[in-house]
């Protein structure tokens, strides 16, 4: 088992933050915790990750309103998931890995996420929903592409 | 002096909002107390604040806050020593009794992109445009929460739909104001 990486422990920590103090307010529907739950779910070895998702999980709840601890449960079943799918890719090619089977996963953990709280709320608002994969897609991207992963077959690097 | 110039800047805004709850103060004789935002929820499902007040001044859970503008954003439903937490209006869990125009009443609810009023029979003589108001426990002025943006009756249904403009749209707070 690899160590992790301390400027993935910064990264956490920033997103963190960011949840927390939310620059742009709630014009912004994305939780960027979260996306790091999914980023080190596909880069890094299931036990950090796994372990990650659980203190995640467990700060969220601290700081969010009821009395459900939802992010506990969830996290670690959205890392566990996409860890678990990711692996039956092992063998096909990386750039297929990277542009589909991880865009893949991202976009089915956005959906189940999507899916829990909105059961957990009780509303269906289909145009939230899209603002909130939009922005997170792209969000992600950016987290992906500052810390440096899959940058050989991302195509921001083909256009430099 | 670029740091200075945008501090200069903060604090006129920050004078200027101050100014704005002075007004909105002595206009509806409300006993005001300005507290800062700590923290936002981490969720986009939820929509609350974490405010840097508790018991240790008095706050209470149920008081209502309002902006600058004394616009109705949210109250308090948890109160610790020394924070509380406060529930905006668009928070899928904030209920609050409203008044509807100048008869109607119903219930408030919010559901993130906004709010809705539930309980509002078909026969209550409402319509776009109605403001929608609170009043607080201790004073008998009127809050401002919104006003009615869209109407949807049912062919089947008791109550009718109604769709609710809130009055503070803001998405971003970094000071807010308690009723007391």
């Amino acid at each position: 088992m690899k160590g992790l990486n301390p400027k993935i422990i910064m990264l956490f920590i920033s997103l963190f933050l960011l949840d927390l103090i939310r620059p742009f307010g709630y014009s912004l529907a994305v939780e960027f915790v979260f996306l790091g739950v999914i980023f080190v779910s596909l880069n890094e070895d299931l036990l950090p990750a796994l372990l990650i998702s659980v203190i995640l999980g467990l700060l969220c709840d601290s700081f969010n309103s009821g009395t459900k601890p939802l992010n506990l449960v969830e996290f670690p079943l959205i890392c566990l998931l996409n860890h678990h799918l990711f692996s039956y890719f092992g063998l096909v090619n990386k750039k297929i890995r990277v542009l589909i089977v991880k865009n893949s996963l991202l976009l089915l953990a956005l959906i189940v996420h999507i899916i829990i709280n909105s059961i957990h709320s009780g509303l269906i608002l289909p145009l939230f929903w899209i603002k909130f994969i939009m922005q997170s897609i792209l969000i992600y991207s950016l987290i992906n592409y500052s810390l440096g992963k899959d940058r050989d077959v991302c195509p921001l690097r083909v256009a430099q | 002096m670029r740091i200075k110039i945008k501090e200069s800047q903060q604090l006129e805004k920050e004078n200027e909002d101050l100014k704005k709850a002075l007004n909105f103060k002595s206009d509806k004789e409300f006993d005001l107390i300005g507290v800062g935002v700590l923290s936002f929820s981490p969720s986009s499902w939820q929509r609350h604040l974490l405010i840097n007040a508790g018991t240790d001044i008095g706050l209470e859970k149920g008081l209502l806050a309002v902006d600058q503008e004394g616009k109705l954003i949210g109250k308090i439903t948890e109160v610790k020593k020394t924070f509380s937490h406060l529930l905006l209006v668009n928070d899928p869990n904030f209920n609050l009794s409203v008044f509807v125009g100048e008869l109607g009443s119903g219930l408030l609810k919010g559901n993130l992109t906004g709010a809705k009023i539930l309980y509002i029979e078909e026969d209550e003589a409402i319509k776009k445009g109605d403001r929608v108001w609170v009043r607080a426990s201790s004073s008998p002025s009127a809050i401002e929460v919104g006003k009615v943006k869209r109407i949807r009756k049912g062919t089947n249904q008791l109550f009718c739909d109604i769709t609710v403009e809130l009055a503070s749209e803001g998405a971003f707070f970094d000071k807010v104001f308690i009723l007391k």
